[in-house]
């Protein structure tokens, strides 16, 4: 069971990793001020990262410390929870928090002791996949709409404005399967930002007979003169057996 | 001759495959040590800010700092970059990632050192721009004190249909938000809708400012026609409205036209790349009569391929040269003008044909004006279909070379796959790759990484 503190920790960070203490009051990231409370340390496993830090086992990273806290003696393990500062040569973070020294020992024993070959996820990945599931739901608690269906038809819905970061509205319109939320009919429509301008990069581009989870929006200003619904979201659209991952109890239509 | 060329990507960064695309830079002319560069790069943690590429040894090494408010898929949105020129202060323009649901944000951000890792604070926060473009300089104020001066060229579609616009600060080094910027509309004729994407401006030391944008004369579906504008300032920008000193004596308008009756197609498509607007604009440190300016169309109509054009005044402004060089299927010039008043261009062209197609990136320099032919020296090439593009721009909607002294520095973005024969005159790569095998590697030092468009740095002295 994670306490609230780790997990809050956890909802500050981008980057956590059970590292060994290397060099207090140094640094491998060159512009980095460093003091007393400026170490390195050797990252011996990632447990939350993006992809292009999943491969950093092995590196040295610079952890300036949180004010106020204790410098760990070089030699100990520690779960560091930061977030980004600087990457060159090396990466510099900043710690929001590390788990207690019995907390490290006891994950030490757990990775490297007799339970080895029975592993259970690190605390941090249970937290990690907990608020991906968190921002799911929150997600779909603000949707107006949720259905699963497939898309029938597509179409531009007006001439795109000469701009480079147009949205070039398109109307998608969508068969039915399962209404879980909202209220629709046999077929919806939502509108969608077809531009693959870096502005709208992030919005899924649905494509003719796909088949998905709709998380759909009350459109508003003039994307509501489209389509009732719009997408707006990276998360807007997921796969149909995702429904349950919503938290919404079923009870659909 | 050519310095170096490096690929801008840390070392710590070995296995990011991002869309590295539209990059920017600023040299601090009081210590061209002192380098920023940006380009749509996201923060590799996913943090609540992005980054800035860095370098304090003349290019030579790059590092990021997460510094810039609001970060997105591709970091923040556009950005370019100043330093002025006597303090030394950093100035950047944004469309933050950061922005309500269909809205662009320009926020102008400043920061005192380079090389701080503290969020930068916002100076301008307005809904509605397009492409802010960043020049800074300093130079004394009315009391005889050095100020900053710092000018913002962008496209203020609130504004329509006059919407080429500079924010503009005269003081802008130490004052809370909005720091003295304020919003002045250029465009003093009649475009038809608004005014393209680009502002693009330039300063002379002794305080002639200059503006280039594209007046929109007939739209129809895609297809625009367009003049090319030239404004300009004697003093600073200083008076209630600036950018005055320029009229076109054809209909006594304020703002030279430096070319008119171009053609373009806009959102066409070249090479993975979309086309639309480019433009640069460049003033010779030696004489503040002679400026350069830059920009793409299609000569004859939709069918003919994109082309870019250089010209020349050498009377502030007053009439223009014909061609005096062009690049067909070019993309992204780059003009600067160094303190010998030499003009250095770069170009990114398509060349060839079908899946042998390559993006091009040549850098050459003319002392003469193209009198004599200069010989461009290809700085990058690689196949154009590879890697697909994530999103556009491909490359970037502009690149950008500054000058300091004798020296001129740019930056690009390009296919990253590491072949040799793909860097003529040489490379330096930070990050990990394997030159023999044609592989990129992970912090691991064995993962393959594919490949993906890089922000490249080059440095160039006479």
């Amino acid at each position: 069971m994670v306490d609230a503190a780790t997990a809050d920790m956890m909802r500050q960070s981008q980057f956590v990793f059970q590292a060994t203490v290397q060099s207090p009051g140094r640094s491998t990231v060159s512009d980095i001020p460093v003091d007393d409370h400026t170490v390195v340390v050797k990252i011996d496993r990632v447990l939350h990262s993006p992809a292009a830090l999943a491969h950093s086992a092995g590196m040295d990273v610079t952890v300036q410390l949180a004010a106020g806290s204790a410098v760990p003696p070089a030699g100990e393990q520690v779960t560091f929870f930061t977030r980004p500062v600087a990457y060159s040569d090396g990466i510099a973070v900043a710690e929001v928090g590390r788990t207690t020294p019995e907390t490290a020992g006891e994950l030490t024993t757990m990775t490297a002791g007799p339970a080895a070959g029975h592993l259970r996820p690190h605390p941090a990945l249970d937290i990690a996949q907990q608020q991906a599931e968190e921002r799911l739901r929150a997600h779909a608690a603000e949707a107006d709409a949720i259905v699963i269906g497939r898309v029938t038809q597509l179409g531009q819905a007006r001439g795109p404005a000469l701009r480079e970061h147009d949205p070039d509205w398109w109307v998608a319109t969508i068969a039915v399967d399962h209404a879980e939320k909202g209220t629709v009919g046999d077929t919806v429509q939502f509108s969608f930002p077809n531009s693959r301008d870096v502005h709208w990069v992030h919005v899924p581009k649905p494509a003719a007979g796909d088949t998905r989870l709709w998380l759909l929006h009350a459109a508003t200003g003039a994307a509501a003169e489209l389509a009732p619904y719009t997408l707006q979201d990276a998360d807007d659209v997921q796969r149909p057996d995702e429904l349950g991952r919503l938290g919404l109890g079923g009870g659909g239509e | 001759m050519l310095q170096r060329l490096v690929n801008l990507i840390p070392p710590a960064l070995s296995g990011e495959a991002n869309q590295d695309s539209e990059p920017n830079i600023a040299v601090n002319p009081a210590n061209t040590n002192q380098m920023v560069a940006t380009a749509f790069t996201p923060d590799p943690l996913q943090g609540p800010n992005a980054p800035i590429y860095v370098s304090r040894d003349g290019g030579q090494t790059w590092a990021l700092r997460t510094v810039v408010p609001g970060d997105g898929p591709a970091g923040t949105g556009d950005i370019s970059v100043g330093f002025a020129s006597g303090s030394g202060i950093l100035y950047v323009g944004i469309l933050s990632a950061d922005a309500p649901a269909n809205q662009t944000r320009l926020q102008i951000l400043r920061n005192t050192s380079y090389l701080s890792t503290a969020t930068m604070p916002v100076l301008v926060d307005r809904l509605g721009v397009d492409q802010p473009w960043v020049v800074a300089a300093s130079a004394q104020d009315q009391a005889g004190q050095a100020a900053d001066h710092v000018y913002v060229g962008n496209n203020d579609l609130a504004a329509q249909p006059k919407t080429a616009t500079v924010d503009l600060s005269l003081n802008a080094a130490a004052a809370a938000a909005p720091a003295g910027f304020a919003t002045h509309r250029i465009e003093a004729g009649a475009p038809v809708g608004q005014d393209g994407p680009p502002i693009r401006i330039a300063v002379h030391p002794a305080g002639t400012i200059y503006a280039a944008h594209q007046r929109w004369t007939a739209v129809s579906g895609n297809n625009i026609t367009f003049e090319v504008v030239v404004t300009r300032d004697d003093n600073w920008a200083t008076a209630a409205n600036p950018f005055a000193a320029l009229t076109d004596p054809a209909d006594g308008s304020v703002g030279m036209r430096a070319a008119t009756g171009l053609t373009a197609v806009w959102n066409g498509s070249m090479g993975q790349e979309r086309l639309g607007a480019d433009s640069a604009i460049a003033v010779d440190p030696t004489n503040r009569d002679v400026v350069w300016i830059a920009w793409g169309d299609q000569p004859g109509g939709a069918r003919a391929p994109w082309t870019i054009h250089v010209r020349r005044s050498v009377d502030g402004g007053q009439t223009w040269s014909g061609d005096l060089r062009t690049v067909s299927k070019g993309k992204n010039p780059c003009l600067a003008v160094n303190a010998a008043g030499h003009l250095g261009f770069l170009c990114q062209a398509l060349i060839g044909r079908g899946t042998a197609q390559r993006w091009e990136t040549t850098f050459e320099v003319t002392t003469d004006g193209w009198a004599t032919a200069a010989v461009p020296t290809v700085l990058h090439t690689a196949l154009a279909a590879s890697p697909a593009f994530t999103f556009l721009p491909y490359l970037g909607d502009y690149a950008r070379v500054v000058a300091a002294d004798n020296a001129f520095y740019g930056v690009f973005s390009g296919s990253n796959h590491p072949d040799r024969a793909n860097f003529p005159n040489g490379v330096t790569y930070q990050r990990n790759v394997d030159w023999n095998a044609h592989r990129l590697l992970d912090l691991d030092g064995t993962t393959a990484v594919p490949d993906s468009i890089d922000p490249f740095f080059f440095t160039w002295t006479d």
